[in-house]
């Protein structure tokens, strides 16, 4: 008797699996068949695949099939919802990291570093700051001396005497910020929040061996007093420990409080005698979910984003040179509306850019960034009349015609460290740079 | 029914409606992300209001104080100190300028030599700038002489540093004969706005760019394009300059714009294209324009020489573009 | 195509499911055929010429052999030897010329590609014609249904190895019932489940464990384990998602795995795992070079050659054949040696197969026999840095709950237990189910899911 109803049960329970398989099979079928495809992922922040086209060559390769299985893929209806789902299970399960990214204590997404070689950027730039005339006191016709952290710096003095040099005034510096990973390297106390044993190569330890490293070439070259190496690795830890949100919680960059802890510590070391300017911050999203998201969309939190303002802040002019636009302020409306807030800082990156300013100096400065320095910019403006920022992503201009026509007075090399070690334009663009062009 | 149909059709259903439902919340969810409120929105809009004119004029009148102040600190300096013998700016106009002398070869970039230069203490900055600091007719002169011995002085560092501190607020605007600034290393790119291979209608398009680097002056050199474009249409020509000036005109005022001559082929490569031979009438034509519309209009015909042109006949060499420079330096105040 | 991806459980097979049960009862074997040709051209579009020859040599060859029997012709022999020829000859050409050339340098180089389920279809046929040869079943007249015979895409990629005899009756005729039906999904599902969830996950962990710079005993331990059940998961869920798409037309094949890492001795593994493989080797391989039948020392030689030949099937590569003379002297070894100490106690004899079994896997999965040996020797902690060190744990930790899940799925615990809650509380058993292909369509979209950092940046 219970045997009978057993398999009663039993026959009910696989009809029914059987029913709603076939309901799901075609009504998806359908759905795929019937619904406009979607052409762009916000989630995933790329352009999804198209129909592929029909011809004899690609059906006898079978790249026709590849593409279509790729394409029904990308298009499937509701496909970020069966990601989050899938996500979720992930993550339920222990799996806590995708794409190279893992879900950390605190709700912080960290992404791990991939260490690489950079011996041969520092070969370039040190060769490129020779070049624009840094390391030399001869050509330099900056006599006002703005070395480093030395005397008048902050002289007005400039390049206006007329001396027609044709190089960028006396220094140099280079801030490579570590990532959220490095940080956490980097001090004890943060150690706890990366999962324990997260295999990653160790950024800090890069960073320090990096800059020391760096400084023995220097100091090789005779340029010590020229050009900075600034570490803030204890200065964004040290905030971190205190309660200080210096990273963004689902993105890879750094918080606008971030980027102003490691501006003090640059202004302390290359503008010293020039007034700190106090600021207040403004709220401008408080919904930000950033790229690092993507990757774990079911362990995500949200940040705010903020502006630092202060009324001593000059006025700009921000000239996006191969855009022909130019605007009067350093952060863009597009660029907060536009599916990634983070773009309100300079609407994103450009080339080049050119940013004047009502500052009462005639300092300059080239900056030669990714997309972390856009955060930054805010705090030189004070600082300096002119502001010529290139991004070796795109730009594909001469770097050493630029940096000796500008007469700057200072270049600064700000990147964060992922994208210094992983990213290879600022090497190609060196190069380009200094083909053919050095004295012996 | 048969009842494993009716629980089977509850399931879908059952199914059917968390989906929805999950969707309807996923996609609730995927809007409110990374937006701002309409209060936050808007602050950022306002930083945006700033009246580019007006911050403009603020750089300029902060930059021309800054140069005051610098040079009345020079000064202060300089009359401070005895010692120095002959003043800083001596009277370099009133020695006489050799011309005939310094007759470096093409190409080579030394500077001009100053021994023929009256014995004063070198003080640097000012005989290299000797040129630059001619009267315009004697410059011509100069140049003119330079041009027909072959033999042109290279521009210095000093005065190349000099040349693009006064065209700092100027930009240039053409086809490739501007583009050709460039490329000699003697312009900033962000100065100049070309169409390669451009004629005035296609020019015409970017004047909006040449706007918005906000310049004080306009320099327009374009070249044989047009003649081939517009052979035999003269008037359609005029027409569309008129319209290019049309749109530069309000830029800087008719009277901070300044055109180039319409400069010729060389004789061998005119002799053989008729269109482009026509380069003299189309000038002329260009010269009419400039003069009813109140633009300045450089002549440079008197710079043409067959041997300052770059193989393709058209263009001019470095050399040439070098005295052009100098010449621009001293025509435009 | 493949049974794990969008395209197949959404288009094709609702298409042809809807199809072949509209179409009546003489059309049903032309469209499972035509299905059966267009899947296999999705993947293999070249090839499928190459199946085809294949399919009408066999069904010639099968009707000659027939009528040589009938006719007690004594060219039959010279026939058959012709029929393993060619399919023979067509595997080892596709399938092996390029290890000979790699071997034997003075071949020339051709560039042959492997086209997919050579190795199956091949076998099908061949044990179609010996079968016809030995009279244990007729020949199959109808041309449609020796072509969906050979064809049929549920077993063509990747098996199970259908003998002709066992449905050479469902191809004239087959009831299907919703009941059957039913139990076919069912099937599929949990297929799909254990090569989606398990399978892919395992191979996941497995490769990024291959490329930890620090190698500990701890990861080359979880490392051979993760390759344990990956290929486990794997090969025995497209069995069951075969066999379930099988049931879905009617067709019953023949259960190709049963909870091999049950096993209580080698020889019983071999039982459990690739059943039809070993079942096919058995039948037209050991058996007719006398089996066990014949001396020591000829058993012996035949064991041999039998697991040397299995070892070598499953890929063209020298440490295949390793593997496969390893379980040869394993058998050999178990049947003259230990044999009975496992019967005595089977708790002692699960262990140490489970132990065999898995040192098999490595040689099974490095092509490169230095690397395998590596790997091995590491597993007793020579080469290596340490036991374990952190990184290892953290993998330990993230796939810990996925390991005691499919760990738990090696054993019967799972099935039996799901069974038992159909029995009892149906539709909450048949909601489990539906969710789990859910979740399985889910991780399939996932694995897609490609969100790209500096778009913009």
């Amino acid at each position: 008797m219970d045997s009978q109803k057993d398999k009663k049960n039993s026959a009910l329970a696989i009809r029914i699996i059987a029913l709603v398989f076939v309901t799901l099979l075609l009504s998806f079928g359908i759905l795929i068949l019937v619904l406009p495809k979607a052409e762009y992922s916000s989630l995933e922040k790329r352009v999804l695949s198209k129909h592929p086209a029909l011809t004899s060559n690609s059906v006898l390769s079978g790249s026709y099939m590849e593409d279509v299985e790729a394409w029904i893929s990308d298009t499937f209806p509701g496909r970020s919802l069966w990601v989050r789902l899938s996500s979720g299970l992930r993550s339920l399960f222990g799996i806590s990291e995708s794409d190279d990214t893992v879900l950390s204590k605190d709700d912080y997404l960290i992404e791990r570093f991939t260490e690489a070689d950079k011996s041969e950027v520092q070969d370039l730039l040190i060769r490129f700051l020779k070049a624009t005339g840094i390391s030399s006191e001869s050509s330099s016709g900056n006599s006002s001396g703005s070395s480093i952290g030395g005397s008048v710096d902050g002289s007005v003095g400039g390049s206006v005497d007329g001396s027609a040099s044709d190089s960028v005034g006396g220094s140099a510096s280079i801030l490579i910020v570590p990532d959220a990973v490095g940080t956490i390297q980097s001090d004890a106390e943060l150690s706890s929040i990366l999962p324990a044993g997260f295999p990653t190569d160790n950024e800090s330890d890069w960073l320090e061996q990096f800059y020391s490293s760096f400084k023995e070439k220097l100091d090789a070259a005779g340029m010590t007093e020229k050009v900075a190496l600034i570490d803030s690795r204890d200065a964004l830890a040290a905030e971190w420990i205190k309660g200080n949100q210096v990273y963004y919680r689902t993105d890879h960059h750094w918080t606008t409080k971030g980027a102003y802890t490691a501006f003090s510590l640059w202004k302390a070391t290359v503008l010293p005698n020039e007034p700190a300017l106090t600021y207040e911050a403004h709220e401008v999203c408080s919904s930000f979910y950033g790229t690092l998201s993507a990757r774990l969309p079911f362990a995500s939190v949200s940040d705010s984003v903020e502006i630092y303002h202060s009324d001593k802040s000059p006025e700009v002019l921000v000239n996006y040179e191969e855009e022909d636009r130019i605007t009067t302020s350093l952060y863009s409306a597009d660029g907060l509306t536009g599916g990634d807030p983070y773009e309100v800082f300079l609407g994103g990156n450009y080339p080049i850019i050119t940013i004047r300013t009502t500052a009462k100096t005639d300092r300059k400065l080239l900056l030669i960034k990714d997309s972390y320095a856009n955060a930054f910019i805010g705090f030189l403006t004070p600082y300096y009349s002119e502001i010529t920022v290139i991004d070796p992503r795109y730009y594909n201009g001469d770097l050493l015609l630029l940096a000796k026509q500008g007469r700057f007075d200072h270049l600064l090399i700000l990147y964060n460290a992922n994208t210094f070690s992983e990213d290879s334009s600022l090497q190609t663009v060196l190069e380009a740079a200094l083909a053919g062009k050095e004295e012996p | 029914m048969k009842k494993w149909m009716k629980c089977g059709i509850a399931v879908i259903l059952g199914f059917a409606m968390l989906f929805v439902a999950v969707f309807f919340i996923d996609t609730m969810k995927d809007k409110a992300r990374n937006v701002s409120t309409p209060g936050q929105e808007s602050y950022v809009a306002a930083l945006n209001d700033g009246d580019l004119r007006e911050i403009n004029a603020a750089i300029r009148s902060i930059e021309s104080e800054l140069a005051a102040e610098a040079e009345s600190r020079a000064a202060a300096e300089s009359s401070a100190e005895p010692s120095d013998g002959s003043s800083e700016n001596p009277p370099t106009e009133s020695e006489p300028v050799s011309e005939s002398e310094p007759s470096t070869g093409e190409e080579t970039s030394s500077t001009p030599t100053e021994a023929d230069s009256t014995a004063s203490e070198p003080t640097s900055g000012n005989d290299a700038l000797r040129l630059l600091k001619l009267p315009l007719s004697e410059l011509q002169a100069f140049i003119t002489d330079e041009l027909n011995a072959n033999s042109i002085t290279a521009l210095s560092s000093d005065e190349l540093a000099e040349i693009r501190a006064r065209f700092d607020r100027t930009v240039f605007f053409g086809d490739s004969m501007a583009q050709a600034f460039i490329e000699y290393e003697l312009i900033d790119a962000t100065k100049v706005v070309y169409k390669r291979g451009g004629t005035i209608d296609t020019i015409t398009e970017k004047t909006s760019s040449v706007a918005g680097k906000l310049p004080e002056k306009v320099v327009i050199f374009t070249g044989l394009n047009d003649c081939n474009h517009y052979m035999e249409r003269m008037d359609a020509y005029e027409a569309d300059y008129r319209k290019m000036l049309d749109e530069i005109i309000p830029i800087v005022g008719a009277s901070n714009v300044y055109v180039l001559s319409l400069t010729p082929p060389s004789n061998a490569f005119g002799a053989t294209r008729a269109d482009l031979a026509q380069a003299p009438v189309f000038d002329q034509r260009l010269r009419e324009i400039c003069q009813s519309t109140g633009v300045n209009y450089i002549d440079l015909y008197w710079m043409v020489r067959q041997s300052r042109y770059r193989g393709d006949g058209i263009h001019f060499d470095k050399l040439f573009y070098q005295e052009l420079l100098r010449y621009l330096y001293v025509y435009i105040p | 195509m493949v049974f794990s991806s969008l395209v197949f459980l959404f288009l094709f097979l609702p298409c042809t499911l809807i199809l072949y049960y509209l179409v009546p009862k003489n059309l049903k074997n032309p469209v499972l055929l035509l299905a059966s040709l267009f899947f296999y051209s999705w993947g293999e579009p070249v090839y499928l010429l190459l199946m085809i020859l294949s399919i009408l040599v066999n069904y010639a060859f099968g009707l000659l052999i027939e009528r040589s029997k009938a006719l007690a012709n004594p060219a039959i022999k010279f026939e058959l030897a012709l029929a393993v020829l060619w399919n023979i000859g067509a595997l080892f050409f596709f399938k092996y010329y390029a290890l000979m050339q790699d071997t034997f340098r003075f071949l020339p180089v051709l560039n042959v590609a492997l086209p997919i389920g050579i190795s199956f279809y091949t076998f099908q046929a061949l044990s179609y014609v010996v079968d016809v040869y030995r009279g244990k079943n007729a020949a199959q007249k109808s041309f449609i249904s020796f072509a969906l015979y050979i064809s049929m895409f549920p077993q063509l990629i990747a098996g199970p190895i259908v003998r002709y005899s066992d449905i050479e009756s469902s191809l004239s005729e087959r009831p299907a019932t919703f009941m059957n039906f039913g139990l076919g999904v069912d099937r599929f599902i949990r297929g799909l489940a254990m090569k989606v969830f398990l399978a892919n996950n395992f191979g996941q962990l497995y490769e990024t464990l291959q490329t930890m710079p620090e190698k500990t005993v701890l990861l080359f331990w979880l490392s051979a384990i993760a390759y344990a059940l990956q290929i486990y998961f794997d090969f025995a869920g497209y069995s069951e998602m075969a066999i379930g798409l099988g049931s879905m037309f009617g067709f019953r094949f023949p259960k190709n795995f049963d909870h091999p890492y049950m096993a209580t001795s080698v020889t019983d593994f071999w039982r459990r795992w690739h059943i039809s493989l070993g079942t096919w080797f058995r039948e037209y391989v050991y058996i007719p070079l006398g089996g066990n039948r014949v001396s020591v020392f000829r058993h012996i030689l035949n064991l041999l050659i039998v697991w040397m030949l299995t070892g070598l099937w499953h890929g063209a590569s020298w440490n295949f054949l390793l593997w496969g003379l390893y379980y040869a002297i394993l058998l050999i070894l178990e049947k003259y040696v230990f044999g009975r100490l496992w019967a005595k106690v089977p708790a002692l004899g699960r262990i140490v197969t489970l132990f065999l079994v898995i040192i098999g896997w490595v040689f099974f999965s490095h092509t490169n026999i230095s690397d395998a040996w590596a790997s091995i020797s590491g597993l007793f902690g020579v080469g290596a840095a340490g036991f374990a060190d952190s990184a290892v744990w953290y993998y330990v930790k993230s796939y810990g709950i996925l390991m005691i899940v499919g760990i738990t799925a090696c054993t019967p615990v799972i099935s039996k237990g799901y069974r038992f809650l159909l029995s009892k509380a149906p539709v909450l058993g048949a909601v489990i189910k539906v969710v789990l292909f859910i979740l399985c369509v889910a991780a399939l979209i996932f694995e897609s899911f490609n969100p790209f950092l500096y778009f913009r940046f």
